[in-house]
């Protein structure tokens, strides 16, 4: 009779058991689908803003780019009255800065060396570019070749872009080092800046910290992992580690 | 305890009965199988008042109802999309505990008793089932889930059927012993557990959303 009642008792706490276990095994389940649904908004949510920025590159550089041009040509082949030539010269010098900024928010918007080139030859373009109007000293090491895909360039890019923003920006940093290498088909990212730093944990807290909200998503969806080191007067660390496939 | 709370208890299925005919036209496209294990219920429980006045026991219509229960639960589960997509593995399911209750009421002839087995592994299924709903709502669900009527019906089942399961154990621990203080305790609040889930499950009418109208002027 003692027997019969502890298998009966046993059965029932095996059952209750298997029950707590479900639990915790179903909810660890749907957590994961959960994660992978929203890293699929995600990439759906900055693959529109990518094709958007494209979208709008490619109208400003190949729609309104040549027709300033046709106006500052039709400009220039007006004969011109002695009094006039002095407004007309403002008038050109204007649609030269209009080009000039129309020029720098197509490329800010989408550089065409990255769909050229590569994403090597974007970042040197891109350093050249924001180094000598900021004043910062960028330096760029390859240590190994990097064979990123296609669709994985420009999310990378757009990391590198936010660390050099960041270093300019808020960490008021006078050089830094970004280094680039692939290792077991990953690449490898390490940048460093001798800025003012910051604290990782309050700075990921605040809603303000966008940026740092941007590499995360963007690591996220490409699978990788990101590591911010820093502190309050040490400059900034970032390692960032992408698997190609 | 006192028969005559014992029957008050019992119909407090009225309350999510009265409330789902109330609401019915909200609740017929999502709803409509609970409402109607509730319905049987309530019918149940009239059958049971009255065998139990003439024969002593209610064992036949529990045994039925049990059996519906599971029925339309399962399907209700189904429905609201689980195993929706593994049909297959649906009906499995779905039969096991069938042919379980066929053996052990129709070739065992216990219909007049309660038959264990189907009680213990249709209520076990069914928390399993609720359970998954429920996590699959806590992922998914971009909803307020204290608003939301499953949610609540499946918090309902849980407790209902973990409880039951609790039951079915004083149940045959007091077969084999003279019942004691535990056991005792267990099988009498078994009837305020489900006055408890009679009335989660009115709440849960209660708080399905009523209609958007939308008007082009």
């Amino acid at each position: 009779m003692q027997n019969q009642l502890l298998y009966i008792t046993v059965i029932f706490s095996v059952l209750i058991t298997i029950i707590i276990i479900y639990f915790f095994v179903s909810i660890i389940r749907y957590h994961r689908k959960y994660v992978k649904l929203q890293r699929e908004r995600i990439l759906a949510e900055i693959t529109i803003q990518e094709n958007e920025r494209k979208r709008i590159a490619t109208d400003l550089h190949d729609s309104l780019g040549p027709l300033l041009s046709a106006v500052k040509l039709n400009i220039n082949s007006i004969e011109i009255q002695p009094q006039d030539s002095e407004i007309l010269e403002r008038a050109g010098k204007s649609l030269d800065e209009i080009i000039g900024s129309m020029r720098q928010i197509s490329y800010d918007l989408l550089p065409n060396t990255l769909a050229m080139k590569g994403l090597t030859e974007a970042i040197q373009e891109f350093i050249s570019h924001v180094g000598h109007k900021n004043g910062i000293n960028i330096q760029m090491y390859v240590v190994k070749d990097v064979h990123v895909p296609k669709e994985k360039e420009i999310h990378i890019f757009r990391m590198i872009q936010e660390i050099i923003h960041n270093a300019i920006k808020h960490a008021k940093a006078k050089n830094l080092q970004i280094g680039l290498s692939e290792e077991d088909r990953s690449l490898l990212l390490l940048a460093k800046d001798d800025g003012i730093g910051f604290d990782v944990e309050k700075e990921k807290k605040k809603s303000r910290g966008l940026g740092l909200k941007s590499l995360e998503s963007r690591c996220e969806i490409l699978n990788g992992v990101i590591s911010i080191e820093s502190r309050p007067g040490f400059g900034t660390n970032f390692f960032v580690k992408i698997p190609f496939d | 305890m006192k028969p005559d709370i014992l029957f008050l208890l019992s119909q407090s299925i009225w309350f999510p009965v009265v409330v789902g005919l109330l609401r019915f036209k909200l609740l017929k496209t999502e709803y409509l199988l609970f409402f109607l294990l509730l319905v049987a219920g309530l019918i149940t429980e009239i059958i049971s008042f009255i065998t139990i006045r003439v024969y002593h026991s209610n064992a036949v219509a529990t045994n039925i109802f049990v059996l519906t229960e599971w029925l339309l639960l399962a399907y209700q589960f189904n429905q609201w999309g689980l195993l929706a997509s593994r049909k297959r593995l649906f009906y499995l399911l779905l039969i096991i505990p069938v042919l379980i209750w066929i053996v052990e009421n129709l070739f065992l002839g216990k219909i007049t008793a309660f038959s264990p087995y189907f009680r213990i592994l249709y209520a076990f299924l069914l928390t399993l089932m609720s359970i998954t709903e429920i996590n699959f709502m806590i992922a998914y669900d971009n909803k307020t889930l204290r608003r939301n009527p499953k949610f609540i019906i499946c918090i309902g089942l849980i407790l209902f059927f973990v409880y039951q399961i609790l039951y079915e154990w004083a149940y045959q621990v007091s077969l084999i012993q003279e019942p004691t203080h535990f056991t005792t305790l267990i099988s009498s609040l078994f009837a305020y557990i489900n006055a408890l889930t009679n009335i989660i499950f009115g709440i849960a009418f209660l708080v399905i959303p009523g209609r958007t109208r939308f008007k082009l002027e």
